[in-house]
């Protein structure tokens, strides 16, 4: 029987798997998809929750948003990658250190 | 909880949750671990799909096509494009040898996820399911009357990113004159 | 302190003399104006106002001075109280039985003493600041120079007319400052700033002296106003003459018994302070450098007044003085010694105004004899008479440099008498007064000193009145003979001045020649006032000065008398006194009436070495620098490289920043500028607060009271509890936000106490304790 820990445990597992890639990888744009992973495990547990507290549709309506700022922050991160590449031609985020000064 | 109209029950929804499950955590581990670009693009889209299907059996249908619609049409084929548009520069060469503090960062954020599991694994008391619950009719009447002002406000963070973008990704002709 | 309290020390509610007042913030308030505006002010306007208030002030002196000396001598007194001051509170743990508490008032009182300071203080300062309109009128900043003199003359005020030691301090303190501002006038000349600041730190050394005089009589007498002061000693003189403390000790078999009493030491440490103010033998070096000051400054403050602070102070506390038979023998003996030892300095020096400044230590050092002896209205006397020729000389001296263009090496002087006959002849008769020629005013009150020297009371010095004696003959001896081997050599024989000089050489105007005039003539005739020699031969002249001033001082307390047996000495010396004066005249007329002296220099050619001595003022100021101010300088230097260098640069400046720096520097380690690190830090500062929410943590403690058990939970965020408190598996509670629990047994003995804990994510764990009941038969 499948429980509402079911879900979470699944949830957890793919928001550590986003959150590792997010911090070892070194492509730009893999780290831009492991954020994806980490969105994505977030509106599941929120949908599954939703689904076993099912009063109201608080959680579907905020997986629905969270979908909408996901499609805006990969836009805008994407486009980011691309102005990066023309200035670095890579995509390495060893390069990306400016922050540094 | 298998009284509960079209909730995961055991036998098939179980099955097709397990699977899913499965071929969500697996796609995951593949995006985050393959080596090129193009490859993490498509296991994410696996994901994505995976994830879909568990929308629907957790009877949020109007989600599952959102995710559809919006993660594969959308944001993956855009993962896709810019991969395209980059061309060899959107790989960074094999990874060097792992290190040590890449490693030790890796095993505390799943020891992290581990905690983090073992927390919310644990029982909870659960509700019916009252009629009409995740059909397009009810969510449309959550987003569009109870969420109206948020909905809207999304949709001009969606217009202020979309232009964001372009004036991102455009550059400074001057100063970056194309080869 | 006993005793104290029954004589009646504070007079009740006197009355105000409000005269004192105007006599003494009128040259403050001069001070003010010119310092305040003296840069926007006219020249003339400058004088004036300076002028006004001084001439003002001697004015009104005058009339208290006539008001003062109208009253009965018993009550020759007037006291101006201003207001409390402030208050010492000795603690109870100094010997009185309670806190023992001094008022401190600013208060000034006029008695003869005071009065006769005042005259001469207001008198020849009235003329010095007319004579330097003339001095200093071509001067950049008449303004600055005018506001230090009122200064000076205000806080010389103060010093005179101070009723108590703490006020008489600050006087004592403000004429040190404006010395140093005036000697240091032209400080564009790096010398002159320097000998400013000589002067200011040789005082230094002195006012520790006076402080730690003022602080053991604040001890000892409870008291520190003078009357009061006087009072005391005159009724409890116990007070004084008792040990300050027993240094007695056995040296091979000899007991050594040292225990001086609290007047003899109060007394020197005060004469510490009289020396350094007045240029005596260890701290005389820093007059003769004074002397870069404009000589007007020299004539007011280095001659006439300020160095005579030191005797008018001794003469201020002859009450404590005449306690200490050994206290004044200090005083005499390094007054005598001062005299003579100044006195060979003075014979060889070129410089006009060095001759004149060792000529004022020499007689600061016969003042010092007089008030030694315990003759203070001698001293007194010599104070005012030296006023008169010292400040005349320095004015004549002044003169002869402004014509000269401000050259004052007498070697390129001579033959000025002609020129300049109103300076020659004022000159003439200081010098005279100076040098003891007879019945001028200094013949008086040197013969006077000289006389008491060896007459006072001798049972009290042993053998010292006839080496006191020896020497200030000497003295007298050399004065004579280098006060007119100066006045030959600047006035006499041939000009040796260069043709453009002596083109331009011209008598000085009115405003410098009136003061000299003025001087000369009191040089000459104020004698008059205490011809004490004139009774020698017989004459039954009245002394004035002795009546005026005796009465206060010398009775009342335990005075030192005049000795029955050297009576018939008094006439002798007087004409020995006098032989020796005219013979050193006559010696130097001889050597010198025609200009420098061949055999002079044959003399200095046979002795180089001695003559190079002298010459170099006995080198104590080199002895100086090789001890005291190279060590103090060492030790400045290593204070400088230990704390300033290493303490405060190295480590408080340097090393704070140093610590600072390389914190930074291992903080940015972790500053990567990738923002996956920063991720990184974040996640793990999750775990922690994660690991914290979601695994709940279990402690509790068991107080057994009699039959009931208290139990009480560890908090934690969004916790559970429930207890099982008899070990039976079943919950004696529900689940419960509360931490506290209480169970009552029914049975004694061991119960396990569990309780399980469940957190918000509904995650649980347990824990258990073994409490023992205690029974109804206790050990």
């Amino acid at each position: 029987m499948i429980t509402l820990g079911h879900y979470l445990v699944l949830s957890v597992a793919i928001f550590t798997v986003g959150t590792i890639g997010f911090v070892v990888r070194r492509n730009l744009l893999v780290v831009l998809m492991s954020i994806e992973l980490q969105l994505n495990a977030v509106n599941l547990a929120l949908v599954a929750a939703n689904r076993f507290h099912p009063a109201s549709h608080a959680g579907q309506v905020t997986a629905f948003f969270i979908i909408a700022i996901a499609a805006a922050e990969a836009a805008v991160g994407l486009a980011i990658v691309v102005s990066f590449f023309r200035l670095r031609h890579t995509v390495r985020t060893d390069e990306a250190d400016r922050m540094r000064h | 909880m298998s009284e509960l109209a079209g909730a995961p029950a055991g036998g098939v929804g179980a099955v097709v949750f397990w699977a899913s499950a499965g071929l969500a955590l697996a796609c995951a581990l593949l995006t985050v671990l393959s080596g090129r670009a193009i490859r993490s693009a498509v296991f994410l889209l696996g994901t994505v799909l995976s994830i879909a299907v568990l929308y629907t059996l957790l009877d949020a249908h109007f989600l599952a096509a959102i995710q559809v619609i919006v993660y594969a049409g959308a944001v993956v084929v855009l993962f896709v494009f810019v991969i395209m548009l980059l061309g060899p520069g959107s790989e960074v060469g094999r990874q060097r040898r792992m290190k040590l503090t890449r490693a030790l960062g890796a095993a505390s954020l799943l020891s992290v996820g581990g905690v983090l599991a073992w927390a919310l694994a644990a029982e909870r008391p659960e509700a019916a399911l009252p009629e009409g619950f995740g059909t397009v009719r009810s969510v449309a009447s959550a987003l569009f009357r109870e969420n109206v002002f948020t909905f809207e406000a999304v949709s001009v963070l969606l217009l202020v990113a979309i232009i964001g973008a372009v004036a991102v990704a455009k550059g400074k002709k001057s100063q970056e004159p194309r080869p | 302190m006993p005793g104290l309290n029954e004589i009646s020390l504070r007079p009740g509610a006197p009355d105000q003399y409000w005269l004192l007042l105007p006599i003494v913030l009128l040259p403050a308030l001069g001070a003010l104006v010119n310092g305040l505006f003296g840069s926007r002010l006219k020249r003339d306007t400058i004088h004036t106002l300076a002028c006004a208030m001084v001439f003002t002030s001697f004015a009104l002196s005058v009339v208290a001075f006539l008001q003062l000396a109208a009253l009965p001598h018993e009550a020759r007194h007037l006291t101006y109280r201003a207001y409390e001051w402030f208050t010492v509170t000795l603690p109870a743990a100094f010997g009185s039985a309670q806190d023992y508490r001094i008022p401190i008032d600013v208060a000034f009182r006029l008695d003869p003493l005071a009065a006769t300071m005042l005259l001469v203080v207001t008198g020849v300062g009235s003329l010095i600041h007319l004579y330097s309109t003339g001095y200093m009128a071509h001067d950049e900043s008449p303004g600055r120079f005018f506001s230090y003199m009122n200064l000076f003359t205000f806080a010389m005020l103060v010093l005179v007319l101070g009723e108590s030691l703490p006020v008489m301090f600050v006087g004592w303190e403000g004429v040190g400052l404006c010395s140093y501002l005036l000697i240091g006038f032209w400080f564009d000349k790096d010398e002159n700033a320097k000998a400013g600041m000589k002067a200011f730190i040789v005082n230094r050394i002195g006012d520790l002296g006076f402080l730690v005089g003022i602080f053991l009589l604040a001890l000892s007498l409870g008291v520190l106003s003078f009357p009061e002061m006087e009072q005391v000693a005159a009724h409890a003189p116990t007070q004084l003459t008792k040990p300050a403390f027993d240094l007695s000790f056995s040296l091979f078999g000899w007991d050594i018994a040292w225990r001086p009493a609290i007047a003899t030491i109060a007394a020197i440490c005060l004469f510490v302070g009289a020396a350094g103010k007045s240029a005596q033998l260890p701290l005389y070096v820093w007059l003769p450098d004074a002397m870069a000051g404009p000589t007007p400054v020299s004539a007011l403050i280095h001659a006439a007044t300020m160095v005579t602070a030191g005797v008018y102070m001794v003469a201020r506390m002859h009450f404590l003085f005449v306690l200490t038979a050994s206290g004044m023998a200090v005083v005499a003996v390094t007054g005598a010694l001062t005299a003579v030892f100044a006195a060979t300095i003075a014979l060889t020096q070129n410089d006009i105004k060095k001759v004149l400044a060792y000529s004022t230590v020499s007689q600061l050092g016969y003042m010092f004899v007089a008030v030694g002896v315990g003759a203070h209205v001698t001293g007194v006397f010599h104070v005012v008479t030296h006023a008169f020729f010292k400040a005349c000389l320095f004015l004549g001296a002044g003169s002869v440099i402004v014509a000269m263009h401000h050259r004052q090496d007498i070697r390129e002087m001579g033959g000025l008498k002609a020129l300049m006959p109103r300076t020659r002849w004022t000159f003439l008769a200081a010098t005279l007064a100076i040098a003891g020629f007879p019945f001028t005013s200094g013949f008086f009150s040197k013969d006077a000193i000289l006389w008491h020297a060896l007459a006072r009371d001798s049972g009290r010095y042993g053998i010292l009145p006839p080496i006191l004696l020896t020497l200030l003959l000497a003295g007298a001896a050399l004065t004579a003979f280098y006060m007119f081997r100066l006045y030959f050599l600047v006035f006499g024989g041939e000009s040796r001045a260069d043709e453009d000089t002596l083109a331009h050489i011209k008598e000085s105007p009115s405003s410098m020649t009136l003061p000299l005039v003025v001087l000369g003539a009191l040089s000459i005739a104020a004698g008059l006032l205490n011809p004490e020699a004139l009774h020698a031969l017989g004459l039954n002249v009245p002394l004035t000065f002795e009546g005026w001033l005796a009465p206060g001082i010398e009775e009342g307390v335990p005075a030192v008398g005049i000795a029955e047996m050297r009576k018939p000495f008094e006439l002798p010396l007087v004409g020995a006194s006098s032989v020796i004066a005219l013979a050193a005249m006559g010696f130097a007329w001889i050597w010198y009436r025609r200009g420098p002296s061949a055999e002079a220099e044959r003399l200095a050619a046979r002795v180089p070495g001695l003559y190079a001595l002298v010459l170099d003022k006995w080198r104590i100021d080199e002895l100086y620098e090789a001890t005291i101010v190279r060590s103090l300088r060492w030790l400045a230097r290593a204070g400088h490289e230990a704390i300033d260098k290493l303490l405060i640069d190295g480590i408080m400046v340097h090393g704070v920043a140093g610590a600072v720096n390389l914190t930074g520097r291992v903080v940015r380690l972790v500053q990567t500028g990738r923002v996956q690190v920063y991720a990184m830090a974040m996640a793990l500062g999750t775990l922690g607060i994660l690991y914290k929410l979601a695994v709940p943590s279990t402690d509790f403690e068991a107080r057994v009271d009699g039959r009931s058990v208290t139990v009480n939970a560890a908090e934690g965020a969004g916790y559970e509890y429930r207890w099982d408190f008899d070990g039976d598996g079943r919950w004696d509670t529900q689940f419960g936000a509360e931490r506290r629990a209480e169970h009552r047994y029914r049975k004694a003995g061991r119960h396990e106490v569990r309780l399980e804990v469940r957190n918000a994510f509904t995650r649980s764990v347990g824990e258990h304790e073994v409490v023992v009941r205690p029974g109804r038969r206790r050990r």
